[in-house]
């Protein structure tokens, strides 16, 4: 575990206008090298590791959620746990869980992205929905790999897991996309939902692996977020037919939008003690409403919540949320689970002679196919 | 302008490898480096904070004589890049700031993108990012690592989350990082490894 001793990470320099930008050299053939240039900023540079300063070593594998106040006043200080690291337990399963929930839903993500490739309208839809699927799984596969490497589950019991309906992934994906408009509404606000919460897991995360892999996952997020943006105007810009395409999916969205965020943050909530998130689930979900109601509002759109309103401050409140359907997903028991879980079986499956071609050993995908019962299900 | 006419005023700009000068009657050296920066400065839209003339996009700039079009000739790095309409939109944009004329956008397959063309500026915020840039010249050249600047990548798999992208581990720092493809990776990127 180390401490950052140079500045944190620049911020990601999505929105700064474009000409305030320092120009490079544009001519290969004209680099100048200067000793700058050789200056690769290594995030982990000078950073002190948490084991040997702490002296706590050998806690590690043993430890509970009450004996870690040297390795909390250590995340507090701003260290960033690494790998090599002597990770008490407690830490390695929070950690471990975030990570594997947020790979499951990278990879329901794409698969909901593929089923509209054939029916996006369009060649130039298609290939974005095409490249956007690619995105998803390979977010996945990062993920998957700094998931496993903590050491709690392999790969494929992750996948038999998640294909067995015992874990969890994003409550969005428990639901079925009716119409293109819906899946916009995924293209937009879902991903400007998950952008929002990856953002602020990015800013300050302490487990260095993750917030390594967030840097780019966040930079592509951004880029779909545009693309669900283009596609919002076509529609807000079209005929009277589109706009009602679009507000019957924002009808049907809004709830499971604003679940998206999670049920209000418990007092002792561990990923915020262990900075492993950075801020509560109603700071993000109000973030975003903040942002996107006014936006939806200009565009035409009327939100389906009645108690929305403006306080004194023109802040906008909304109203009471019911928390039913969200915990039935949690559950793995929304309204469309059961078929996504089987969707993303068969595509498994399907593509099993892919691994074994790539020699892949794969017993557990071998197992899934040639149990009936899984395959029916 | 009659002293054009007599006395060509010659602006010779060029970014691209092969050579080609250009040449500009209407617009000074200084108007067209200008427009030459604006475009260079457009960030990719996949890669937060890199710019396209870092990653080596940027082909040609060329005010034509007849029609008065700007035209901006890029590279991919793909053909299939889905970034691409973004790209050229936010190219249109920012030389809108600059000038009046219309731009138009064309996007070239030769030369063939590699690599080679990213500049040091550019290697270093990906290597910020966790991306490495191999040698095109290499078959399958695996770089060290961009995290820890270790000899210790292991290719996993031959096609990341973007198709310009393998993705590899590090045994050193175990951070998982990935690795830019060029037109000399071969048609896998890197040899499979398991994952």
């Amino acid at each position: 575990m180390t401490l950052p001793g140079s500045p944190p990470m620049a911020p990601l320099l999505l929105s700064v206008p474009i000409l305030a930008r320092v120009f490079d050299s544009v001519d290969p053939r004209f680099r100048q090298i200067t000793l700058d240039d050789l200056t690769i900023v290594k995030e982990n540079g000078s950073m002190r590791s948490w084991t040997s300063s702490s002296g706590s070593v050998g806690l590690g594998e043993n430890a509970e959620v009450g004996d870690l106040a040297e390795f909390e006043a250590f995340l507090n200080a701003g260290g960033v746990v690494e790998p090599g690291d002597d990770i008490p337990a407690p830490y390695r399963k929070e950690v471990f869980r975030f990570i594997e929930m947020h790979a499951n839903s990278e990879l329901f993500g794409g698969l909901c992205e593929r089923y509209w490739v054939s029916r996006a309208p369009g060649l130039h839809r298609k290939m974005a929905f095409l490249a956007k699927t690619q995105d998803e799984i390979g977010h996945a596969h990062l993920l998957y790999m700094v998931a496993a490497d903590l050491g709690l589950k392999t790969r494929q019991q992750m996948m038999d897991d998640l294909l067995a309906g015992r874990t969890k992934f994003h409550n969005v994906f428990h639901y079925k996309t009716h119409t293109w408009a819906d899946q916009i509404v995924i293209a937009f606000l879902v991903d400007a939902a998950a952008l929002t919460t990856q953002q602020a897991v990015l800013k300050n995360c302490s487990y260095g692996p993750y917030r390594r892999i967030l840097r780019r996952i966040v930079s592509e997020e951004g880029f779909h977020m545009r693309h669900g943006e283009e596609m919002l105007l076509t529609l807000a810009d079209g005929t009277q037919i589109q706009r009602d395409l679009f507000q019957d999916a924002l009808n049907r969205w809004w709830e499971a939008v604003m679940h998206f965020f999670g049920p209000p943050t418990k007092a002792n909530d561990l990923l915020l003690r262990w900075k492993i998130k950075s801020e509560t689930n109603e700071a993000l979900r109000d973030k975003f409403v903040q942002k996107f109601v006014p936006m939806l509002h200009d565009y035409g759109f009327t939100i389906p919540d009645s108690d929305l309103h403006q306080n004194a401050e023109g802040r906008w409140v909304i109203g009471e949320i019911d928390w039913s359907a969200l915990s039935a997903t949690q559950s793995n028991v929304g309204e469309d689970s059961a078929e996504r879980i089987a969707l993303a079986r068969s595509s498994w499956t399907n593509t099993d002679w892919v691994r074994s071609s790539l020699g892949l050993t794969d017993e557990s995908a071998s197992k899934l196919s040639s149990d009936p019962a899984r395959v029916a299900a | 302008m009659t002293a054009v006419a007599l006395s060509p005023r010659r602006s010779a700009i060029t970014t691209s490898s092969t050579g080609s000068v250009l040449e500009s009657r209407r617009l000074g050296a200084e108007e067209l480096h200008a427009l030459l920066q604006a475009v260079s400065s457009v960030p990719d839209p996949e890669l937060g904070g890199v710019t396209i003339g870092e990653l080596g996009l940027v082909h040609e700039i060329r005010p034509l004589l007849g029609d008065g079009v700007i035209e901006v000739f890029l590279l991919p790095t793909f053909l299939g890049c889905p970034a691409l309409k973004l790209m050229e939109r936010d190219v249109v944009a920012v030389l809108s700031v600059l000038s009046v004329s219309p731009v138009r956008v064309t996007w070239v397959n030769w030369p063939i993108w590699s690599p080679d063309r990213i500049s040091f500026a550019g290697r270093s915020k990906l290597a910020e990012l966790g991306i490495a840039v191999p040698c095109a010249d290499v078959a399958d050249d695996i770089p060290v690592c961009p995290i820890c600047s270790v000899d210790a990548l292991e290719a996993k798999l031959p096609v990341g989350p973007t198709a310009c992208r393998s993705v590899a581990w590090c045994t050193s720092c175990r951070s998982v990082v990935e690795i830019m493809r060029g037109s000399h990776s071969g048609a896998t990127g890197g040899s499979y490894a398991n994952v």
